[in-house]
C-alpha cells in the first residue's frame, strides 16, 4: 500500500514538473535589455562610436596624428616612432566593423517586411537606407586607406567576395581586394546618393546630429565620393568618370555643408581627444609642423591659424583641465615639441612645449567628418591646380578655425601660385586633427614635404641635461626610411581569421608597414 | 592532517573513546556522500577524501577552502593573493572553456554561491580590488569533516553544477547526551615575504645628469619630476639636489633644503607593517532528551600588511535538531554572517595599485618617510611626481599615502544561509524526508577616488543581492534480501536562483573634496540596474545493490530542465566497488577495494545568453544611443556534456600501517558554450555556440605510511599527487584559437586547439640551428611570430605531510609542490623597462652598458653594444617570453604544534585544553622568479588566471591557538 502510495506520488510530482517546463520561457525573458533598438539611437551611436575611437588618444593620438607629424608625444615617444602599440590597430579594426554592424542593422530593419512599417515612423526607409549606405562606404573607405585588402559588404552587390557582417554565414570572412572595395564605395555612393528621398524634411526624427537634411546628406554623399575618386584616378577604371559625376551631382558649396560630430560641453561626453587630458597630458603639438605654420620650413609665410591650433607655451595642463586657456599673441609664445626624440630627452623638450590651441582642447570640441575646404582642394587639383579652388579652399578652412577676416585676405594674398606643391601642402595645413586624411594624401601625393623623415637630424628646443642640442630621428621598426604606408593586421585577425590573413598579406605584397597601398604610387 | 576514513580508526583509538560517530569495528567508517546521505565507504564506487575539520581550525587558517591545498589529492587550490580575497579551486583540471571550472561548495546540503564580484579587469591584472568569495563566508571553526566528491560519477546527484565535483562541509552538531562548551581564541601575524628585488644604485629620471631649475636667481640641481622610472644618475653623496618635497613653505624643515642623491633610509619595505588576524569563537552544544542543539559564534578580525585595511567578520550559528516523534524528526541549521572589508588593498596595473608603484614605474631614491606626509595644509596632494618644479600637480602617480588613506573602499555583506527539514519513518525500510535549502545575501561595495589624484575623482556605490532556494523531497527505501543489500532512493529538486544590482557612480568627477555621495558629482551620476533569473527543475534516482558486503553496484539518474537552455538533460550513471579483501582473506591485506565508474553530467549556463540583445548607453547631443552588442547570441543553445570514466584501487596493510588509495580518470567535455571570439569583420566580436572538445586525463594517487606506532608515539606520512592533461582538442571547424583574455599589456590568455587550457600567446626567442638567441640589426633579441609560450595549468601537485604525536604532543607539517605551469609578469615587463628592478642596475655598471648573448642574424656572435636604457625598455615590446615565468613552487606550506595540556595540570572544571603554534607559508623554494610568488598571480577565482599585473608581497603568516573545552 504504501509502495503504491510512494509511486504515485513520484508519477504525480514529474507529471506537475513536466508542465512546470513551460512557465521557463518567462524566467528567460531578458529585462534588462531588447533584441530590436530603434534606427534612431543606432545611427546616433554609430556616428559617436566611430569618432570616439578613431579620434580619440590611441588611433589619433598615438597612431595617426603623430605619423603625419601633425602631434609629438611629451613623454613616450615609442608610437611616434612608427612603434604603436599593436592593439591600437586592433581597435581601428574592430571598432570600424561593429560601427558598421549599427549602420547594416538600421539597413536590416528598413528591408526587413516585418519590421519596416514600423521603422517608417522614424523617417523615410528609403533615406534611413541611403544614410548608412553612405556611413558604410565612409568606414570602409578609411579602413582600406589603413590596412590595404579588408573584408567587406556591400547593400547593392553580392559579390562573393564581399563576405563581411554575415556572423551567421561567415564566421571567417574573405579579404576583398582593394580594388573591388574602392571601384563598390563609388558605386555605392552613386546610388545611395540617387536614392535619398528630398521630399523629406529630415533623414531620421531623432539621432542624427550630422545631417539634419536629406539635401546635406547627398552633399555629402557627392564629396566623399570626390575625395575617394581623387585616391584611386589612374588605379580604378572609372574614378576619374566618378570625379565629373560626383561634381555634376552637387558637392559642397559652403561651411554650411561641413559635416561634423559636436560633442557635449559637458565630462559626460566630452570629445575624445579632449577627454584624453583629463588625467594625462601626453600630447604637443609638433615641431615640424609649426615650423611650417611659422613660415621657417614651405613656402608660405606666418599662417595666422596657428593662433588656433597650438597654444603659448605658458598654457599648462591644469589650464586645459580647467578650460581656462588662453589664445598666444605672437608667434614666438608658441614652440612646438621636436617630434620622435628619444624617450631620454622627452621630458626635458616637452616641459617648454606648446600643447594644442583652445580651439581644439575643449569638451565641445566638432569631429570633422569631411569639410568644404577640402572639397575646395580636390577641385583646385580636378582643375588641374587651379587657383581660384585653392585660395577659397585656404579662406574656407581659416573661416570655420574662427580667423579674423583681414587676416585671412592678407593671407591669402599672399599665398605662393597654386600648383602641386603648395595646393597639397595647403590641404596639409587646413586637414589639422583630421589625420587619417592628411595621412592618405601624404602617401598618394608625397605631400606635405615638409615631414621629418627617419635618419634625419633636428633641433632640439632645450639643450639636454648631457648637452646635446641636436638628435637623430630614427624609426623603431626596422626598415622604415620613409612614413609608414599602412598599418599591420591587428594580431587578433591573424589569430583568428588565419587563411584569409595569409592570403590577404600575400595579396597586398605582404603585411609589413612599408607595404604600398594600390594607390601609393608615388 | 589527511585522515582516510580507514585511519579514523587509527585516531579513535588513541583518543579518550568519546568519539561515536566512528565504528572502529569497521575498517571503512562512514562518509558524507551527496545530497548529505551517509554512506559506508566501502560502498563506494569513486572517489572521495574526507577531512576532519580540526586539520584547517588547528593551522590557523581562515579560508576553509583554501585549506585544502596539499591536503586532498586531485585538488588544484590558488590561494588568496590579498586579505579575503578570492580562492581558485578545480578539480581534475579544466573541463569548460568559458563556465565555471570550480567545483560545487556545499555546506550542510546548502549549495552556496560562490560567485566572483571581481570586474574582468581585476582579474585580469589590469587593476581593482579582490572581494573575495563565499569561501570566506565558511567559518572553519565550525566544520566538523570536509568530504570531496571528486568527479563525475560522485556528484551525479546535485546535478549540474556539481560536474566539477563537489566540496561537502558538515558543521559540527550536538552530540547525543552531551553538553559541551567551547572557546577558541587565536592570533595569528604575518609579514611580507616573496617580493621583488629593487635596484638600490641609481636614483629616478631619465638621464645620466640631473636637470637643474633656475628659482630666485639661483640654479640648483632637481629631479625629473614628471618621469616615473629610475634610469637616472648614480646615487653620489657630493650630489646636492632639491626633492619633491623642497617646494612646500608649509613643511619648513623640507623647503628649499637641499638632500643627499643618495639611497633613501626607508625604502618599500617599510612601507608594509606586520598584519594580525584575531579570531575569537564560543560554541555551545547541548543534548536535551529529544533535542540537540549547538550555537556557535565567531569574531574575526584581520589587518593587512597594507597600513589601514582590514576585514572584520561575524559568524553565527545555530544548528538544532529534534525527535518530534517515534518517526518524525526536524532538523534545521542557520547562519549567519556579516563580513566587513575595509580598504581592500587594490592590484594589478590600476591607478591605486601601490604594487604598480614600488615594483613597475617609481624613482628609487624615494624615501618613504618624507612619503608619509602625503597632504598640504589646503587638502592637496603632495605627490613624488609633481609636474614640475613649479607644478605640483601629480603627472601619473599618486603619493602612495595618499593612496591608502584618501583613496579608500568598504564592501560590507550580510549573508544569510541554512537549511530546515523533516523526516519521517514509515517502517524501518521507507523513510521520507523535505528539505528546504537558502542561500541568501546582500553586499555593498563603494570605492572612492578623492579630488587631488592623478585619476579624475569620482565615487561608485553597487549593491547586489542575491538568492538561491532548493527545495526537495526525497524517498528512501532501504532492505535486505539474503545476500543483498538494497539501497534505492528517488527525488525530485527545484531550485530558483535570482540576483540584481544596482549601481551609482559620478561622471566627470566629485567638486567639494572629501564628500562622497553621488549628489556631488560634476555631472548628473548615472544609475543603472540589471537583475537575473534562472531555475532548474530536476528529478532523480538511485539504486545501490550490495553482494555479500563485498560487491556493490550503483547506478544514478538524473534529469534536468533548465530555464536557460533549450533542451532539458538526462544524465546517468553507473559505479561499481569490489572489495575483494574480504573475498582474499590474506592477513596482511586489511582492506583492498577496486572500483570503478563512469557518469554523464550537463552544464549550466548565464541567463538571456540564447539572444543577442542591444546595448543601451548615455544618451549623446539629447538623441539615445543604442549600440549593437558585440556578441552574438544563439537560440538554440544546448547544455555542455561531461562524460567522466574512472577507475581506483584502494588498499591497506598490515592494519592499516601502509595503504594507498589510486585514481585514474578520463574526462571528455563536449558541446561547450563557447562565445567564440571571431574575427570582427563578421560585425560582431563575438558569437556563442555550441562546440569544441576538451578533454582531461589524470590520475590522483594518496599513500599513507604509518612507520612508528606506539601507544606513546606516533608518525604518519602521507604523500598525495595529482596530475592532469588537460587538452582542448577541437573549438569549432578551422579555428584554432579562443582567447580568453588580453593581459593589460601584450599577450593574450587562450584556449589553443591541440594544446592544454590557458596558453598564454606572445611572441618567444627566435633561435638558430644551434640553439642560440638570435639578435637583430638594432642589437636586441629578435621576437618570433606570435606562438604558445605555455599552459597556466601545472604539470602536477602533489603534498607530503609528517604527523607525529608523542604523548599529548603533535606536531605536523604540509610540503606543498607544484611543478610546471606558466605565468606572465607585467612587473617584470615594466620594472625592467623602467629600471627599478636590480637586474636594471647591470650590476652597478650601467654606465657600461651590454651585449646580449647570443648570435646575429647572419650568424656571427653578437657584437652590438647597448646602452643600460635601451636594453632595459626590450623587455616591453620585443620578446614576451621574457617575461613568462615557470610557475612552480615548493612551499613549506604549514608547521603546527599542538599540545593537550594534561588533566593533572587543569584540573576537573574544564574538559581539555589544547594550545597550537602555527605557521604558514614559511618557505619557498624553486621559483623560477625570486621575487615573484606563483600563487600571487591570481586576483580572482574565475577562468582568468596566470596573469600577474602588480601583485603585493607573499607573507609568511604565524599564530598562536588556544581552544578550552568546558
Amino acid at each position: 500500500m504504501k509502495k503504491i502510495f510512494s509511486i504515485l506520488t513520484l508519477a504525480g510530482l514529474s507529471l506537475a514538473l513536466n508542465s512546470c517546463a513551460d512557465k521557463f520561457d518567462e524566467i528567460d525573458a531578458n529585462p534588462n535589455s531588447t533584441e530590436n533598438p530603434l534606427p534612431t539611437g543606432l545611427f546616433n551611436n554609430g556616428n559617436k562610436e566611430y569618432m570616439d575611437y578613431t579620434r580619440d588618444g590611441w588611433v589619433s593620438g598615438r597612431m595617426m596624428l603623430p605619423f603625419i607629424q601633425y602631434s609629438a608625444q611629451r613623454q613616450y615617444t615609442e608610437e611616434d616612432r612608427y612603434q604603436y602599440r599593436l592593439t591600437t590597430g586592433t581597435q581601428l579594426w574592430t571598432r570600424t566593423y561593429y560601427v558598421a554592424q549599427d549602420y547594416k542593422k538600421i539597413i536590416d530593419l528598413n528591408t526587413d517586411p516585418a519590421t519596416k512599417a514600423q521603422m517608417a515612423n522614424y523617417g523615410a526607409n528609403a533615406n534611413q537606407i541611403a544614410a548608412s549606405r553612405i556611413m558604410l562606404s565612409y568606414v570602409f573607405a578609411n579602413l582600406a586607406d589603413a590596412f590595404g585588402d579588408i573584408p567587406y559588404w556591400s547593400y547593392g552587390n553580392k559579390d562573393a567576395d564581399f563576405q563581411a557582417l554575415n556572423v551567421d554565414a561567415n564566421l571567417q570572412p574573405k579579404f576583398a581586394t582593394q580594388k573591388k572595395v574602392y571601384a563598390d564605395i563609388l558605386k555605392e555612393l552613386k546610388e545611395a546618393s540617387e536614392m535619398i528621398d528630398g521630399t523629406q524634411d529630415v533623414i531620421l526624427t531623432d539621432g542624427d546630429q550630422l545631417f539634419g537634411s536629406p539635401a546635406k546628406l547627398k552633399t555629402f554623399a557627392n564629396s566623399l565620393r570626390l575625395r575617394i575618386a581623387t585616391r584611386v584616378k589612374g588605379v580604378i577604371p572609372g574614378a576619374e568618370a566618378h570625379i565629373a559625376d560626383a561634381i555634376a551631382s552637387g558637392v559642397m558649396t559652403s561651411n554650411d555643408d561641413t559635416v561634423g560630430l559636436t560633442y557635449e560641453n559637458n565630462l559626460v561626453n566630452p570629445s575624445p581627444f579632449f577627454a584624453t587630458y583629463i588625467e594625462r597630458s601626453d600630447f604637443a603639438i609638433s615641431k615640424t609642423f609649426v615650423q611650417l605654420l611659422k613660415g621657417e620650413k614651405g613656402n608660405f609665410g606666418v599662417d595666422p591659424r596657428i593662433f588656433k591650433y597650438a597654444s603659448p607655451t605658458s598654457v599648462k595642463a591644469s589650464n586645459i583641465r580647467a578650460q581656462n586657456m588662453v589664445e598666444a599673441t605672437d608667434i614666438s609664445q608658441i614652440k612646438g615639441m621636436p617630434y620622435g626624440v628619444p624617450t631620454t630627452l622627452a621630458t626635458s623638450q616637452a616641459a617648454s612645449s606648446s600643447y594644442f590651441g583652445k580651439s581644439v582642447l575643449k569638451p565641445g570640441y566638432t569631429e570633422i567628418f569631411m569639410e568644404y575646404a577640402e572639397v575646395e582642394f580636390l577641385l583646385a587639383e580636378a582643375n588641374g591646380w587651379s587657383q581660384d579652388h585653392y585660395e577659397k579652399g585656404v579662406r574656407a578652412s581659416m573661416e570655420r578655425w574662427g580667423v579674423p577676416t583681414t587676416d585671412i585676405d592678407t593671407f591669402v594674398a599672399a599665398l605662393p601660385a597654386a600648383s602641386k606643391a603648395n595646393v597639397m601642402n595647403q590641404k596639409y595645413v587646413a586637414l589639422f586633427m583630421q589625420p587619417n586624411e592628411a595621412w592618405s594624401e601624404y602617401r598618394r601625393t608625397g605631400y606635405p614635404n615638409t615631414l621629418l623623415l627617419p635618419g634625419q637630424t633636428a633641433d632640439l628646443n632645450v639643450p639636454s641635461a648631457a648637452g646635446q642640442t641636436t638628435y637623430t630621428f630614427t624609426s623603431l621598426i626596422a626598415g622604415l626610411t620613409d612614413v609608414p604606408t599602412r598599418i599591420f593586421y591587428p594580431t587578433t585577425v591573424q589569430t583568428l581569421n588565419t587563411a584569409n590573413y595569409q592570403a590577404a598579406s600575400a595579396s597586398i605584397g605582404g603585411d609589413q608597414m612599408n607595404t604600398k597601398l594600390i594607390w601609393d604610387t608615388n | 592532517m589527511v585522515v582516510l576514513s580507514s585511519s579514523v580508526a587509527i585516531v579513535s583509538a588513541q583518543q579518550k573513546k568519546n568519539d561515536t560517530a566512528t565504528q572502529t569495528k569497521e575498517i571503512e567508517g562512514v562518509v558524507v556522500t551527496a545530497l548529505g546521505i551517509k554512506r559506508e565507504k566501502k560502498a563506494l564506487g569513486y572517489a572521495s577524501q574526507e577531512i576532519k575539520g580540526d586539520l584547517i581550525s588547528d593551522a590557523g587558517q581562515t579560508n576553509a577552502v583554501s585549506a585544502l591545498s596539499g591536503n586532498v589529492a586531485g585538488v588544484q587550490v590558488t590561494a588568496p593573493s590579498s586579505m579575503g580575497g578570492s580562492t581558485r579551486i578545480t578539480m581534475r583540471g579544466i573541463s569548460s572553456v568559458t563556465g565555471e571550472n570550480r567545483p560545487l561548495i556545499v555546506i550542510d546540503g546548502i549549495p552556496l554561491d560562490n560567485s566572483n564580484v571581481n570586474s574582468v579587469d581585476t582579474q585580469r591584472g589590469a587593476g581593482g580590488r579582490d572581494y573575495g568569495d563565499a569561501t570566506f563566508d565558511i567559518n572553519p571553526d565550525d566544520i566538523e569533516s570536509v568530504t570531496v566528491l571528486k568527479g563525475g560519477p560522485a556528484a551525479a546527484l546535485y546535478g549540474y553544477r556539481a560536474g566539477n565535483g563537489a566540496i561537502i562541509y558538515t558543521t559540527k552538531s550536538a552530540k547525543k547526551g552531551r553538553t559541551e562548551v567551547t572557546l577558541n581564541t587565536g592570533v595569528s601575524f604575518e609579514s611580507i615575504y616573496i617580493r621583488p628585488k629593487l635596484q638600490t644604485q641609481y636614483g629616478g629620471g631619465l638621464e645620466s645628469e640631473l636637470p637643474t631649475a633656475d628659482i630666485n636667481g639661483q640654479t640648483y640641481n632637481i629631479t625629473e619630476f614628471g618621469t616615473d622610472e629610475s634610469w637616472g644618475p648614480r646615487y653620489n653623496p657630493n650630489l646636492l639636489y632639491l626633492g619633491w618635497n623642497s617646494f612646500d613653505p608649509e613643511f619648513s624643515n623640507d623647503y628649499m633644503k637641499l638632500k643627499k642623491w643618495v639611497a633613501p633610509n626607508k625604502d618599500v619595505d617599510d612601507f608594509f607593517r606586520m598584519g594580525t588576524t584575531y579570531t575569537n569563537n564560543f560554541s555551545v552544544s547541548k543534548s536535551f532528551e529529544n533535542t540537540n542543539v549547538r550555537l556557535s559564534y565567531t569574531n574575526t578580525k584581520i589587518n593587512g600588511i597594507v597600513p589601514n585595511s582590514e576585514i572584520k567578520k561575524d559568524n553565527f550559528s545555530l544548528n538544532v535538531s529534534s525527535k518530534l516523534s517515534d518517526n518524525l524528526k526536524a532538523d534545521a541549521v542557520f547562519n549567519y554572517v556579516h563580513t566587513a572589508g575595509f580598504n581592500r588593498p587594490e592590484q594589478g596595473y590600476g591607478d591605486n595599485s601601490v604594487a604598480q608603484k614600488f615594483y613597475q614605474w617609481g624613482q628609487r631614491q624615494l624615501d618613504f618617510s618624507e612619503l608619509k606626509d602625503y597632504k598640504l595644509a589646503n587638502g592637496m596632494q603632495r605627490s613624488w611626481n609633481r609636474t614640475a618644479w613649479d607644478d605640483g600637480t601629480p603627472n601619473f602617480s599618486d603619493n602612495p599615502y595618499w593612496t591608502i588613506y584618501e583613496n579608500t573602499s568598504d564592501d560590507s555583506r550580510h549573508r544569510f544561509f541554512g537549511n530546515a527539514g523533516l523526516t519521517y519513518n514509515f517502517s524501518k525500510k521507507v523513510y521520507v524526508s523535505g528539505k528546504v535549502y537558502g542561500d541568501t545575501y546582500s553586499q555593498q561595495i563603494r570605492s572612492r577616488v578623492a579630488v587631488g589624484s592623478a585619476a579624475q575623482s569620482g565615487y561608485t556605490i553597487q549593491k547586489r543581492n542575491n538568492s538561491e532556494f532548493n527545495y526537495e523531497g526525497r524517498i528512501h527505501y532501504n532492505d535486505n534480501f539474503g545476500d543483498f543489500s538494497l539501497n534505492t532512493f528517488a527525488g525530485f529538486n527545484i531550485m530558483d536562483r535570482k540576483w540584481d544590482i544596482l549601481e551609482g557612480r559620478s561622471v566627470g568627477g566629485l567638486i567639494i573634496p572629501g564628500l562622497y555621495n553621488l549628489a556631488n558629482s560634476k555631472e548628473a551620476p548615472r544609475a543603472s540596474n540589471a537583475s537575473y533569473h534562472l531555475g532548474v527543475r530536476s528529478v532523480f534516482a538511485s539504486v545501490s545493490l550490495g553482494y555479500k558486503d563485498f560487491l556493490f553496484l550503483e547506478g544514478t539518474g538524473r534529469n534536468d530542465w533548465f530555464s536557460m537552455l533549450n533542451e532539458d538533460q538526462f544524465y546517468p550513471s553507473v559505479t561499481g566497488s569490489f572489495v575483494f579483501s574480504k573475498i582474499a582473506n590474506v592477513d596482511w591485506i586489511s582492506f583492498g577495494k577496486l572500483r570503478a565508474g563512469w557518469s554523464r553530467i550537463a552544464g549550466g549556463s548565464d541567463p538571456y545568453i540564447r539572444g543577442t540583445y542591444a546595448s543601451i548607453e548615455t544618451p549623446f547631443g539629447g538623441s539615445p544611443v543604442y549600440s549593437m552588442p558585440n556578441t552574438k547570441g544563439e537560440p538554440m543553445i544546448k547544455p555542455e556534456i561531461k562524460t567522466t570514466k574512472e577507475i581506483g584501487l584502494e588498499m591497506n596493510f598490515f592494519k592499516n600501517r601502509f595503504g594507498f588509495d589510486f585514481t585514474y580518470y578520463d574526462v571528455k567535455s563536449t558541446d561547450l558554450i563557447i562565445p567564440l571570439p571571431i574575427d570582427p569583420a563578421t560585425g560582431y566580436g563575438f558569437k556563442r555556440i555550441n562546440a569544441g572538445e576538451m578533454t582531461n586525463k589524470g590520475i590522483e594517487a594518496m599513500v599513507n605510511i604509518t612507520p612508528i606506532r606506539s601507544s606513546d608515539f606516533s608518525w604518519d606520512f602521507t604523500w598525495n599527487f595529482t596530475r592532469n592533461r588537460n587538452k582542448l582538442v577541437d573549438l569549432q571547424g578551422s579555428l584554432q584559437n579562443y582567447i580568453l583574455t588580453t593581459a593589460p599589456f601584450r599577450v593574450q590568455l587562450a584556449a589553443q586547439v591541440g594544446y592544454s587550457y590557458g596558453v598564454i600567446l606572445g611572441t618567444d626567442y627566435v633561435y638558430d640551428a644551434a640553439g642560440n638567441k638570435v639578435v637583430d640589426a638594432t642589437g636586441r633579441y629578435k621576437a618570433s611570430e606570435i606562438k604558445p609560450l605555455g599552459s597556466v595549468l601545472p604539470d602536477y601537485n602533489m603534498g607530503f605531510r609528517n604527523s607525529f604525536k608523542y604523548k599529548s604532543f603533535g606536531l605536523s607539517f604540509l610540503i606543498d609542490v607544484q611543478q610546471g605551469g606558466k605565468y606572465f609578469s607585467t612587473t617584470n615587463m615594466w620594472g625592467m623597462s623602467s629600471g627599478m628592478l636590480e637586474e636594471s642596475a647591470l650590476g652597478g655598471n650601467r654606465e657600461a652598458g651590454i651585449t646580449l648573448p647570443g648570435v646575429k642574424e647572419d650568424g656571427t656572435p653578437n657584437d652590438i653594444h647597448l646602452d643600460a636604457t635601451t636594453w632595459g625598455k626590450s623587455f616591453y615590446n620585443t620578446v614576451d617570453a621574457q617575461n613568462v615565468f615557470d610557475a612552480s613552487y615548493i612551499k613549506l606550506r604549514d608547521v603546527t604544534l599542538s599540545y593537550d595540556l594534561p588533566k593533572s595540570f587543569i584540573g576537573n572544571s574544564i574538559q581539555g585544553i589544547r594550545v597550537s603554534a602555527f605557521a604558514r607559508n614559511l618557505f619557498a623554494w624553486n621559483l623560477a622568479n625570486k621575487g615573484i610568488d606563483p600563487e600571487n598571480t591570481s586576483y580572482g577565482s574565475g577562468n582568468i588566471q596566470g596573469i600577474e599585473g602588480g601583485s603585493l608581497p607573499s607573507t609568511r603568516v604565524y599564530g598562536v591557538n588556544v581552544n578550552f573545552k568546558f
